[in-house]
């Protein structure tokens, strides 16, 4: 597994686990306390990436996540609608 | 430009691949096009094995699209439970067993596979993967024996399987480890209308759930044993999340990016020459995001492998970026959406503005008339439709796939607050719940500023 395949398969978890805390809050009745691994490894994530990746503006995390998709940074060519 | 004596290999045979070769041989006739799947069919719809288990399709013959002497007929060399073991870039073949089979033009459309979990006992007799229909066929007969039925992660196919094998009479468990149902793509209000329905269909739902190990007697699971107890079981059915069947890909060289698909551009070539890829082994560019993604529908695979095979036959087509409309019944509810939800657009980060709105799908006094509940996500400076959730009895996939129109459109919240409507009773409410939708949504604007 490639860096920026690590780096996504982690950051989509753990964001992901964050914004269900945020549902969970919103939409108390509708939802469970969910099952969570514990861990350094989580932790890290959790307290650390999580946090410093929402306080970045989107416009730049979105540049960030495009050059970590692609080996080189270098992105397909695709029609854009904007 | 068609090519002479045109040699175009195809490896898979789900959607992605059996589209590719069709398209190639109606764009160029005179090609060699070759097919190759490890498979004994091809041309079926997986997505309906589900239902056959539910009893709500009597046979899995209904689910076959075309046989294989129709790809014969048509010059399509279909080579079915045949292993490609290798692409050589260099010398432009594919392996087949020991023998090198050349192409000019080569389409990948190896699928899927499912990500299997870590779990003590995983490859126990009695755990089942939802995929192949000879597979589905045999699970079916087993089926007819036994009673207590263990579904393992409220994917969209653990759902539907969820909800089909509770229609059949089984004692369905249904565990996860989310707070909700599909809670990696759907929000919880979207979904808590699905959750009664399958309650109320008899499956027995255990949210926050993890499972920690399979135990059995004589290699047969028996036991699922989870972090809320034990729950016994006469057969698992496993709703793993999908991952890209890429070994081949990897192995020869060919560029994979960040989701574990095969990088593709907008033709579908991936970054060797004159080679294709479709399907759940690529990765393809998110309209909203302008991310890649990965794991798309059915519906995505046949279109991506018509252009992949139209291109590699000499045509010149592209695809564009995905909205990803999405719709599917859970218990006896209707549900879909577009683009991203509330909770992935709060996972991303991405400033959003949700509006929502309750109506119906009818006139309220038409016998048959159902709530629909619709959710649109806005950009909170254009009021730009970025993504939309929804729930109800009937409707929900027309409106989905509106709705990938109006944000591939870039249209706003006015303009669906403003939208004209059908209106006849047994068909169209008064008021389209999508404009009710995008109306609060406004409202909510309004008292911000």
């Amino acid at each position: 597994m490639g860096f920026g395949h690590w780096l996504r398969e982690n950051a989509e978890k753990y964001l992901l686990e964050a914004a269900d805390d945020q549902m969970i809050s919103q939409y108390p009745e509708a939802c469970a306390k969910p099952y969570r691994k514990k861990g350094v490894i989580p932790f890290f994530w959790r307290k650390i990436f999580v946090p410093v990746y929402l306080i970045i503006p989107w416009d730049v995390r979105r540049k960030i996540i495009l050059y970590t998709s692609y080996p080189g940074g270098k992105r397909p060519r695709w029609k854009k609608y904007d | 430009m068609a090519q002479d004596n045109l040699r175009i290999v195809i490896i898979g045979g789900g959607a992605g691949g059996i589209s590719a070769a069709s398209t190639a041989k109606a764009v160029a006739p005179d090609a060699s096009i070759t097919l190759f799947t490890e498979y004994e069919d091809v041309a079926y719809s997986p997505c309906g094995i589900p239902f056959v288990h539910g009893r709500e399709i009597p046979d899995f013959k209904n689910l076959f699209l075309q046989t294989s002497e129709h790809y014969a007929e048509i010059g399509i060399d279909l080579q079915l439970q045949t292993k490609v073991t290798g692409i050589d870039l260099e010398n432009r073949a594919v392996s087949v067993g020991s023998e090198p089979f050349g192409w000019d033009r080569l389409v990948i459309a190896t699928g899927f596979e499912y990500d299997e979990p870590d779990i003590p006992g995983i490859n126990m007799d009695g755990i089942h993967y939802v995929k192949n229909i000879r597979r589905a066929m045999e699970f079916d007969k087993v089926l007819d024996q036994i009673k207590k039925i263990v579904v393992v992660s409220a994917t969209p196919i653990g759902i539907e399987m969820a909800g089909n094998l509770a229609h059949r009479g089984l004692e369905t468990h249904l565990i996860d480890e989310g707070a909700w149902l599909m809670s990696e793509v759907a929000d919880p209000d979207i979904m808590e209308p699905v959750r009664e329905s399958l309650e109320e269909m008899g499956a027995k739902i255990h949210f926050g759930t993890g499972v920690l190990e399979f135990k059995g007697s004589n290699g047969k699971v028996n036991t699922v044993v989870t972090s809320s107890g034990e729950i016994d079981c006469d057969a698992v059915v496993v709703a793993a999340s999908k991952k890209p069947n890429n070994h081949l890909s990897r192995d020869a060289g060919i560029e994979l990016g960040a989701t574990g698909g095969i990088i593709v551009d907008d033709h579908m070539r991936t970054s060797a020459k004159d080679v294709f890829a479709s399907g759940d082994c690529t990765e393809i560019i998110h309209g909203v995001t302008d991310i890649p993604i990965q794991g798309l529908s059915g519906s995505h695979a046949y279109s991506q492998g018509r252009v992949a095979g139209a291109n590699a036959a000499g045509d010149d087509r592209s695809y564009d970026p995905v909205y990803i409309p999405w719709g599917m019944v859970g218990g006896k509810v209707q549900i879909g959406g577009v683009s991203l939800g509330e909770t992935l657009h709060k996972a991303l980060g991405i400033p959003h503005l949700v509006a929502f709105a309750t109506g119906i799908s009818r006139a309220r006094y038409y016998p048959g008339v159902s709530r629909i509940r619709v959710k649109l996500i806005a950009d909170p400076e254009t009021h730009r439709i970025m993504g939309a959730q929804m729930s109800g009895g009937e409707g929900i996939k027309e409106r989905a796939d509106f709705l990938a129109f109006v944000i591939k459109r870039g249209v706003t919240l006015e303009d669906l607050a403003w939208m004209e409507n059908v209106y006849s009773p047994p068909i169209g409410a008064l008021m389209e719940p999508i404009a009710l939708a995008a109306q609060a949504g406004l409202a909510k604007l309004a008292k911000r500023n």
